[in-house]
Formats: C-alpha cells, sequence, structure tokens
C-alpha cells in the first residue's frame, strides 16, 4: 500500500523519523488496536493513536457520558452528557482523523463476549475502571497470545506495564488474585487526579506505537509507577512467575469461564 | 533504620504519611513492627489464615521479595522498601 498524497501530508512529521519513514507509518495504518474503557486513560490513548494514524480502533465502554466525567475524559464534552461514550468518542476522533476506521463497541465486557470482540484486533488496550475487566483482559490476552498494554490511576498515582503473554510478566504473575471489593476504596470515592489519567494513557499510547513500529525498549517485564505528587516515575522488576495461575507452569485458568 | 514506602491505600492506617523509618532485620520483623505499631494494617498485609495477602507486593530496593528470599529476606539499614498494590481506576 502506498501512501497518498494527502497521508503523506498528515503523517509528515511522523514519517520525518528515520525510525518511522514510510514503512512505519503504513504499519501503523495497517494496525488493529482495541481501547477498553474510553475514560480517563482511554481519552488520552484514543485521541493521540488516532492521530498518529492507527488504522483501525476499536472503542468498548457501555456507559453514558456523565457530568462527574468531564473533569478527565476529555474526550467527551459538556454536550455529549446522557451520549454512549463509545460514540461521543467516535464522533472527536473522526473529526480528528477521518480516514480511520473507529468501531464503537457498546457492551459490557464479560467472558461470554470477550473473545468474539477481540478477534478483530491484534493489541488490546487496557484502560478500563475496574478489577474485573483487569483481569479478564490479562487472561484473555494471555489465552489469545494479543499483547496487552495495561495501566491503572488513583488519585495521584499510576501504574503502566507491556505484557508479551508467555513471553514476559503478565498482570497476574504480578498480583495473582484481585483484592476483594471491601478492602479497597473505589475509584469513585478516592478520586483521579485528570492530568494523572492523561499522563499514564499517553505512556499506553507510546507504549503501544513502540511496539508497531519495533523500536526502543519497551515496559515489559517492569511495573511502572509515577507518584505525581513528587513527579516520580519508577520502574519496579516484574518477572513472569512460575506460579502464576494463567501463564505459570500448571495454570488453573485454562479459559475465559467466569471472571474471577 | 530501613525507609519503608506507604502505598496510598495503606497511609490514613500510619497517620497519614507517605514514609516510615523502621527498624528490622528481615522482611517479616519489619511488617511484624509495622503492624505492631499500627494495628489498622494487620488485616490490609495478611488474609484470614495469617499469611501475606497475594495483591501485597513487597519490593526491596525495587526487587520483588517473591524472587529473594520472601519474607525472610534479610533488610540493612540503607535498605528502601516498596509496598505496590494493585490499583483499578481508569
Amino acid at each position: 500500500m502506498a501512501l497518498s498524497k494527502e497521508q503523506l501530508a498528515r503523517y509528515r512529521r511522523n514519517i520525518v523519523i528515520p525510525a518511522i519513514g514510510d514503512k512505519g507509518q503504513e504499519k501503523l495504518l495497517n494496525s488493529k488496536v482495541l481501547i477498553v474503557g474510553i475514560g480517563g486513560l482511554g481519552s488520552s490513548c484514543a485521541y493521540y493513536l488516532a492521530a498518529v494514524g492507527i488504522g483501525k480502533i476499536g472503542l468498548v465502554d457501555f456507559d453514558l457520558v456523565e457530568l462527574d466525567n468531564l473533569q478527565r475524559q476529555i474526550l467527551h464534552a459538556t454536550s455529549d452528557i446522557g451520549k454512549s461514550k463509545v460514540e461521543s468518542a467516535k464522533d472527536k476522533l473522526n473529526n480528528l482523523n477521518p480516514k480511520i476506521e473507529i468501531i464503537p463497541h457498546k457492551v459490557k465486557l464479560s467472558s461470554e463476549n470477550i473473545l468474539d470482540i477481540v478477534k478483530d484486533y491484534c493489541l488490546l488496550v487496557e484502560c478500563s475502571d475496574n478489577f474485573l475487566t483487569k483481569y479478564l483482559l490479562n487472561d484473555t490476552s494471555v489465552l489469545t497470545k494479543k499483547p496487552l498494554f495495561y495501566a491503572a490511576v488513583l488519585r495521584f498515582e499510576g501504574q503502566a506495564m507491556t505484557i508479551l503473554p508467555r513471553q514476559t510478566a503478565c498482570y497476574r504473575c504480578l498480583f495473582p488474585k484481585p483484592p476483594s471489593e471491601d478492602e479497597f476504596i473505589s475509584p469513585k470515592d478516592a478520586g483521579i487526579l485528570g492530568a494523572v489519567a492523561g499522563t499514564i494513557g499517553l505512556v499506553q499510547a507510546n507504549e503501544v506505537l513502540k511496539y508497531i513500529l519495533n523500536i526502543g525498549e519497551l515496559l515489559t517485564n517492569k511495573l511502572l509507577t509515577f507518584d505525581s505528587l513528587t513527579t516520580t516515575f519508577k520502574k519496579i522488576k516484574a518477572q513472569p512467575n512460575p506460579n502464576c495461575p494463567v501463564c505459570g507452569q500448571n495454570p488453573t485458568i485454562r479459559g475465559i469461564t467466569s471472571n474471577e | 533504620m530501613a525507609v519503608i514506602r506507604i502505598p496510598l491505600l495503606f497511609q490514613e492506617a500510619v497517620g497519614n504519611v507517605a514514609r516510615l523509618e523502621i527498624k528490622a532485620g528481615n522482611v517479616s520483623e519489619l511488617i511484624g513492627n509495622l503492624t505492631n505499631e499500627f494495628p489498622g494494617l494487620k488485616e490490609k498485609f495478611y488474609d484470614n489464615q495469617g499469611s501475606l495477602n497475594q495483591f501485597v507486593n513487597i519490593y526491596v530496593n525495587e526487587e520483588d521479595i517473591r524472587f529473594l528470599e520472601g519474607e525472610k529476606t534479610h533488610l540493612k539499614d540503607t535498605d528502601i522498601i516498596d509496598i505496590i498494590l494493585p490499583i483499578a481506576g481508569g
């Protein structure tokens, strides 16, 4: 596929980077990325992936835009309140870049529908706001061998990690089981600073680009932690855990059956 | 004394501070001393059977204690201990 005159102009600042060039831009345009959760993380991540020219972006979210989303979820505007988040996001992304394909999936992701949704995508970006979805996506990534770009935020802190299934540590290698609901305060009660979600969403977008372009060094076997109060980024060592319930030597999770 | 960085979700139980200095020879002693001083932390570190909760990750100088000597990992005064918990916001 040769780039059109319009594409050469639109993506000129990508293409002039020697490590990208025409070939790299074509790779981006041929990529299919699924973003799960179009909130604080998903907004910044999706916007930059659309701008850079990812050819097909799937958006998964079941929620409608609410007033208290708007302090951080920058893809949505006051006039979108009551609209579905994936439709609101699709409008903005296609307005930014009309030639890429944006596929809205207005569904609640579950063990029943996840395999059917991820089958059309090569890369999974985890921007959800709950443990059930985070574990569901991790297990799906390992079992379908699709790379996963994980992140989470709370108040002033953020975390991110890139997972190449069965090659590098997965989320369960670090945290084998989710905490129970009553052990943790929910993001709703704890709060999230918008700029923290934006920062970490862009770390995810940057990881996706490096993976597609095969450049640099990925956040694999490392958990990035961000403390916005002291502006400290730390990379903490992670390694594949032989006792991991999903990618270890004797896995107890062998299929996507129920959310646990 | 080793420096322990307290994660956000544990800070309320230790009087809203982000770091503490604790004297301890190993990780188990460190958690013991910490939970004796701040009993509210006990249920956060341990499950009903008294084992370290699986979602509480402890790092000594950025190395996961699972790949060192677990709770028996020896500590020096210059060590920095991080506790990393999963968070779920998006």
